[in-house]
């Protein structure tokens, strides 16, 4: 009967689909973890490591998210945005004042001051820790 | 359906093509529930892509499976597109643990412009499911589908090509901006390139017959220079008139009544049931018509094994079984149908006359029979229902090697697909037609 048996294919299509969707969502974080595991294994495993993954990390994430269009790491330049060469190496203040600490520019990055777009719904807690890990090593 | 587990197969693959590729190129891992809902995005986008591919009736495709069992597939992908990008914000929230996405309202415009996919999608399925019960007129309701289609397909794009991790490395981008064109590309070729080819050549009508009171038969020429193609009885085709000015000028689709064993012309036997059909006995000698196709699988050529056929038709609903009758007669077809054509009253039947000298003169084989509902007095065939004692009566009790072909109104053929089904016959010897794309 044409019509059952297209509505089981079209569910049996659905389900494929979304199972697919599902284990290689699930997978991708498996996969970086399983190199960040045998990174871990092969190098010691000991703090130093685990500091330098959540640093590359880090680094991943600033690429992937776009930061380098308007922030400058490799010189004092400054760009659409200020240049974040030695930004926990000395620099006086953020521009809206305040100090730079940990929490002061987890702050700006969640809700910028400026005309920086804010980055609260896009980063979670690890991710801002990895980003953070990286823009100490600045 | 033959050749349909290989395109269904590439339809997966093709639906998941970006979810392979952002798996290992795209933003590294947020977590499984951010990386799920970005996949659901993805696959959500992809399917939407799809429909065009299948709206456009890409003979490639069409030819497995029928164009009608493919509109129905596409209504079911629809849903499952909207499931999936309407989860996927919600597996998103969950996974940055903070429900700003779905209730805040500072929220950056491309964000908007994915909820605003999201809503006009399940706008666009609700009108298509209940476009009857709105009074909607089809003409209408199609264009308004058309264009919402394009606009959610446009917003999404957007939307992901801002707000998408996955999509800030070139292959990803090159492949979204690829699969938005060539989307677009395929609406444009199927709604106006090849509508306005098809219109530059179009048949002319050489004969309008009135059948019975709301029954008209449009026989149609090709064009000088071009011979009709190849088709199969109970195919069907769209027809684009083209009349007097104040007429309307609409594609609509009908069976393909006469036999393809005679190549002099091809006809539409058509019932006045909408706006559109009211104005079908207008139609004049000399007036043209556009012609796209023949569409969809539902014929007796393609089951050349069955010997022993038994039609269920159902008022307008015997024209593609009247389409397979003609052939069968025209080639000499050996094999044997037994028809039961129910209809209210004597001067409703169509083909009336037709039908009583095929079965006289053998050709087919044909055992026929009438059943009236609501017949005169001076009638002497049998009355009632297509039911399951007539079907018993005409039929046997052993109905094991039989084909069931049906084409009626809709209750009519649920119904007999369940007592047939009830009596023990197998799913894939009822093979049914349903007009109605949109139910």
């Amino acid at each position: 009967m044409e019509k059952t048996i297209l509505y089981r294919t079209s569910l049996g299509v659905v389900g494929v689909i979304c199972v697919i969707a599902v284990v290689l969502g699930v997978l991708r974080g498996e996969v970086i973890s399983q190199e960040d595991g045998r990174k871990a294994h092969d190098t010691q495993q000991n703090h130093e490591s685990l500091k330098a993954q959540t640093v590359n990390q880090g680094a991943v994430l600033y690429k992937n998210m776009g930061c380098g269009h308007c922030h400058a790491v490799d010189s004092a330049q400054n760009g659409i945005g200020p240049s974040l060469k030695g930004l926990f190496k000395g620099k006086e203040k953020l521009v809206n004042g305040l100090p730079v600490t940990d929490k002061s520019v987890r702050d700006q990055i969640k809700t910028p001051y400026k005309n920086m777009p804010p980055f609260a719904n896009r980063l979670n807690e690890k991710e801002m820790d990895r980003i953070l890990a990286y823009l100490e090593t600045l | 359906m033959k050749g349909g587990l290989f395109r269904i197969g590439l339809y997966v693959a093709f639906v998941t093509l970006p979810v392979w590729l952002a798996t290992w190129l795209g933003a590294p891992s947020e977590g499984a529930l951010n990386d799920v809902g970005r996949n659901f995005a993805l696959v959500g986008f992809m399917i939407l892509v799809a429909q065009f591919l299948i709206a456009a009736r890409i003979k490639w495709i069409e030819q497995a499976f029928g164009l009608d069992i493919l509109i129905r597939y596409h209504k079911y992908m629809a849903l499952a597109a909207a499931c999936f990008l309407f989860i996927h914000p919600i597996l998103l929230a969950l996974g940055h643990r903070s429900w700003k996405l779905l209730i805040g309202l500072d929220l950056p415009w491309y964000i908007w412009a994915g909820k605003a996919a999201i809503v006009l999608l399940i706008v666009n399925i609700l009108l298509g499911i209940y476009q009857g019960r709105f009074g909607l007129k089809f003409e209408m309701w199609r264009v308004g589908h058309d264009l919402s289609a394009i606009a959610i397909l446009l917003l999404i794009f957007l939307h992901a090509w801002f707000a998408g991790d996955d999509l800030k490395v070139l292959p990803m981008q090159v492949l979204w901006i690829i699969l938005f064109a060539g989307a677009v590309v395929l609406f444009i070729h199927h709604r106006f390139l090849r509508a306005s080819r098809l219109g530059r050549h179009p048949y002319r009508v050489e004969e309008i017959r009135q059948e019975t009171g709301d029954v008209w038969t449009v026989k149609l020429v090709p064009p000088p220079g071009r011979t009709i193609g190849d088709y199969m009885p109970g195919q069907f085709h769209f027809l684009t008139f083209f009349r007097a000015p104040e007429l309307p000028v609409e594609e609509h689709h009908w069976t393909i009544s006469s036999s393809p064993a005679q190549k002099d012309f091809i006809s539409s036997t058509i019932k006045a049931v909408g706006d559109f059909t009211a104005t079908i006995g207008s139609t004049k000698i000399g007036d043209t018509a556009a012609v796209h196709g023949p569409f969809g699988r539902y014929s007796y050529v393609l089951h050349p094994e069955e010997r022993d056929l038994v039609f269920l038709a159902g008022g307008i609903g015997i024209t593609p079984l009247m389409a397979m009758l003609r052939h069968m007669r025209d080639v000499g077809e050996s094999l044997s149908v037994t028809l039961l054509y129910a209809g209210q009253k004597e001067d409703g039947i169509v083909f009336s006359r037709e039908l009583n000298d095929m079965a006289a003169a053998k050709k087919p084989h044909m055992t026929l029979v009438h059943i009236l509902s609501r017949p005169d007095e001076n009638w002497t065939g049998e009355t009632g229902h297509l039911d399951k004692e007539k079907i018993e009566k005409y039929c046997g009790q052993n109905l094991g090697e039989k084909t069931f072909y049906l084409c009626g109104p809709v209750k009519m053929a649920d119904g007999l697909v369940g007592i047939l089904r009830r009596m023990g016959v197998s799913k894939r010897r009822i093979r049914r037609e349903i007009f109605s794309f949109l139910d």
